[in-house]
């Protein structure tokens, strides 16, 4: 058991969980697989985008931050609205990356704590603030670019 | 029986998106409305016919657990199966929606044929109800 209050598994089961979350979203509502690579979570690249932030109350309480390297969001978008990458605009793209967040957050957290009750906040951008508590952290590298992702759990003070 | 169907939620991409797995998944609506929360989703319900509402939980104004009660506690309206589209698939989040009146629960991310599935599901269930009451 980790220390989350709520978490209901083993770290290693919310880092697996986090992991088959954001494959699942990016293969069923994306249509965007993994490129078979994996790699070492690191400081973000300049040509990842800004991040997007979604924090969760209730049972469990923290915040699960993405990042998606440029071409990357317009792909997902492009595949998402069923439109060309060339007719993707940028508020669609941010959009899009707003749900793939507040998707694979929901996805996370229902499976390592499925008995709280959770209230997730709308995704925003979450430049600058920094990690707290227990952080699990991914990286996947996909057909079409690559994911940063970190989950963190706070602890009640 | 093509339904109409109204799918509300706050992100006008998802609200694209679940229009186009409906579709795809072989759906044929009359007509599909859109609402981006529950303020919207009440108007466009008054003024329309919908035979089925999808809708998403966490929405600015009114959202979609209001939603599902203002429905089922108005007698014109609580005739209409809602189901609720959601990335929660906590136990108690789903309990309460059905508690409240949801007809249906489908989390995100979901495949386009189990949306299609659950979907049938839930018309079939209110046609009996319709043709029992
Ligand atoms: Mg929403």
């Amino acid at each position: 058991m980790t220390d989350g209050v709520g978490v209901e598994c083993r770290p290693d089961q919310v880092q697996a969980a986090l992991r088959r979350a954001a494959v699942s979203v990016l293969e069923t509502m994306f249509f965007v697989s993994l490129a078979g690579e994996t790699e070492e979570p690191s400081e973000a690249a300049p040509e990842f985008g800004q991040p997007v932030r979604v924090e969760f109350q209730g049972g469990c309480q923290g915040a699960f931050t993405i990042r998606v390297s440029g071409s990357m969001s317009c792909s997902m978008a492009a595949n998402f609205l069923a439109k060309d990458e060339q007719e993707v605009d940028e508020p669609e793209a941010s959009q899009v990356v707003s749900e793939f967040a507040n998707m694979v957050c929901g996805a996370t957290l229902s499976v390592v704590a499925p008995h709280a009750t959770l209230n997730l906040s709308y995704p925003c951008a979450g430049t600058g603030v920094v990690a707290r508590g227990e952080v699990y952290r991914d990286a996947l590298v996909c057909d079409c670019g690559r994911v940063q992702m970190q989950l963190e759990f706070w602890h009640n003070e | 029986m093509k339904p109409s169907v109204l799918i509300v939620d706050d992100s006008p991409a998802m609200r694209a998106f679940i229009r186009r797995v409906l579709e795809l998944s072989g759906v044929v609506m009359s007509e599909c409305y859109q609402a981006a929360d529950g303020g919207e989703a009440l108007a466009v319900l008054r003024r329309s016919p919908v035979d089925l509402v999808l809708t998403d939980i966490n929405m600015p104004g009114i959202n979609g657990e209001e939603l599902v009660k203002l429905i089922h506690a108005d007698e014109q309206l609580n005739s209409i199966p809602v189901v609720v589209v959601s990335t929660d698939a906590t136990e108690q989040r789903v309990a309460a929606l059905l508690r409240l009146g949801a007809r249906g629960y489908v989390t995100k991310p979901f495949h386009p044929e189990t949306l299609r599935a659950d979907l049938e599901k839930v018309m079939e269930a209110a046609d009996d109800r319709r043709c029992r009451g």
